[in-house]
């Protein structure tokens, strides 16, 4: 089995422990508790029969105030850039990263997710909103972590990715 | 492997190693050297002094802590490497808070099983020995989570706000143009035909019906916006963009000189008891309509002949306008919903819209102030809105 860091970033309150915990423990919790720091989940995945164990860091949302520490992405093998669908402007927060990340990891695999697509009635991005992701050659997906949809498709697709990647496909 | 202080061989490097394991070793730090030139691992680290009973807990054995910990792994192989082999430029290089879960072969059932949360820094030696501190900071974390916590919770809300308030813009923008401005036009249009059926008194008897029903319903619809109207940002911050504050006396002088012709209808009379000038917290235009309100309420419910009374005060920081009317008064099962919006009160409101007080309530609250009602002993309800002093800020 192979091991591969996976970093998530976007915004605060985008739902990205959520997410990770929805993937790795299958547990949602409606609480907001805004993560400080770093945490480092595991789980592994079956990706065209190569196993690859995930080292999912969940890294402190960025804010006004800081921004994700470059050196933390040090040796990531893939990216989820994570967005609050119900907030067009964590988009731009994640533009934002992107600028800031990609320079230093071109080659590295990334997706961008649309999070908390269960609240229809509050979504705010539309696929014009995508465009500037798609042309980067950023994918996208819609996620919830409060029902789990996409979830493990994502991480699933990303591992693709990288595995993709390195093999030179 | 463990290395006491006592026997540490007395070069500069192991001094300070050996200075700073003594001074941190009371706030429970974990102090390791690495020689300059090995390679990174966890067997290239030494412990210096004991280590602390949560090491073994939370990062394992001593010679497996980079084997347990990947945020540590990678600080120490990355970022601090870097440090430590690199030119010396900053004095310290910190790894941020981690959490970490309790090493998997140390917990059994009376272990801890709680995450912590620790930080990592990297020194150098002037020997070039490399130096790693690992220090738990779960009353950082805590710390530093309260303050983050607050600030995206209170940045939630206002955004959830603001949201709230952009719905019922357009719900105002909706029955501003969608009901208001057809009315607006029929009542234009309702009063050409009663021009040109001058000679039909039935007919333009109807159509003058018509328009007087007309003009209820514009009123309504004004009614309506100027409540929504209240939730708009000048009403949440009114003397935010710098505006003067208004003065409550001034106002309600300006107010009653409006109000004289309808009080004059039904032969009221309007005794002002005025004071001093009153700067309060508030929008001009909006408390002239705030006491407007309160005004054409009492002269409504006020007998022919009457007075409607009008007193200031202040008290702790607030001004407050009184306006006391001889009606007969609030029904006592009323004075708890008359500022609830549709509440038409004291015989059915004489087709009103019972907005008018709701807007009074709504107004006053968004300012920090407050309206308050009873019913005099003599006869006749008293209402006062208190809103806070303005205080310029120098």
């Amino acid at each position: 089995m192979i091991k591969r860091k996976v970093c998530l970033v976007g915004a605060y309150a985008v739902g990205k422990t959520s997410l990770i915990r929805q993937f790795v423990t299958g547990v949602f919790s409606e609480d907001y508790l805004t993560t400080v720091g770093v945490k480092i989940d595991k789980r592994s995945v079956t990706v065209e029969g190569q196993e690859v164990l995930l080292m999912i860091w969940d890294l402190a949302g960025r804010d006004e105030f800081e921004a994700v520490q470059k050196s933390y992405l040090r040796g990531a093998s893939g990216f989820l850039f994570v967005a609050d669908g119900t907030r067009r402007d964590t988009l731009a927060e994640v533009q934002k990263e992107i600028a800031l990340i990609v320079p230093d990891h071109p080659e590295t695999p990334a997706i961008l997710l649309l999070n908390k697509c269960d609240l229809e009635n509050d979504w705010e991005v539309d696929d014009s909103d995508l465009l500037s992701f798609h042309e980067a050659g950023i994918e996208t997906m819609v996620t919830s972590a409060m029902t789990g949809q996409n979830i493990a498709e994502a991480f699933d697709q990303l591992t693709r990715l990288m595995i993709s990647r390195e093999s030179g496909a | 492997m463990n290395r006491e202080l006592d026997n540490s061989a007395p070069g500069d490097g192991d001094e300070l190693a050996s200075i700073l394991a003594e001074g941190i070793r009371s706030i429970g730090l974990v102090v390791l050297v690495r020689n300059p030139g090995d390679g990174v691992s966890d067997e290239s680290f030494e412990i210096v002094g004991r280590a602390p009973d949560w090491l073994g807990t939370w990062l394992g054995a001593e010679t497996s802590m980079l084997e347990h910990s990947p945020f540590l792994e990678d600080f120490v192989n990355g970022a601090a490497r870097e440090f430590w082999d690199g030119p010396a430029s900053e004095n310290v290089l910190r790894s941020g808070l981690w959490e970490e879960s309790p090493a998997s072969s140390d917990v059994d059932e009376t272990s801890e099983t709680a995450p912590r949360f620790f930080e990592a820094s990297a020194l150098r030696t002037a020997s070039g020995k490399a130096v790693l501190l690992i220090e738990p900071a779960d009353e950082r974390l805590k710390r530093e989570q309260a303050y983050l916590q607050s600030v995206h919770v209170l940045n939630l809300d206002r955004r959830h706000l603001q949201k709230e308030l952009e719905k019922k813009q357009i719900l105002l923008e909706c029955i501003t143009h969608d009901l208001g401005s057809p009315l607006a036009n029929e009542l234009k249009n309702l009063e050409q035909i009663a021009r040109q059926l001058a000679d039909q008194p039935q007919l333009q008897s109807a159509v003058q019906r018509a328009i007087r029903q007309t003009e209820r319903q514009r009123s309504l619809v004004n009614s309506i916006a100027e409540v929504f109207a209240a939730d708009m940002a000048k009403m949440r911050s009114p003397n935010a963009d710098g505006s003067e504050a208004p003065d409550l006396v001034a106002v309600a002088a300006e107010v009653l000189s409006a109000c004289a012709s309808s009080a004059a209808e039904k032969s009221v009379t309007l005794c002002p008891f005025f004071t001093s000038p009153l700067p309060v917290v508030g929008d001009k235009v909006y408390l002239s309509r705030l006491i407007d309100n309160l005004l054409l309420n009492a002269i409504r419910h006020s007998p022919e002949g009457a007075a409607v009374m009008i007193h200031f005060d202040e008290k702790d920081g607030f001004a407050m306008v009184r306006v006391e009317d001889e009606g007969s008064g609030i029904d006592p099962e009323e004075v708890e919903t008359i500022f609830d919006p549709f509440v038409q009160g004291r015989a059915g409101g004489k087709g009103q819209s019972g907005l008018g007080l709701y807007f009074c309530r709504r107004t006053a609250e968004m300012w920090g102030g407050r309206v308050e009602v009873w019913n005099r002993p003599e006869g006749g309800a008293c209402f006062e809105l208190w809103l806070p002093r303005f205080r310029a800020v120098i």
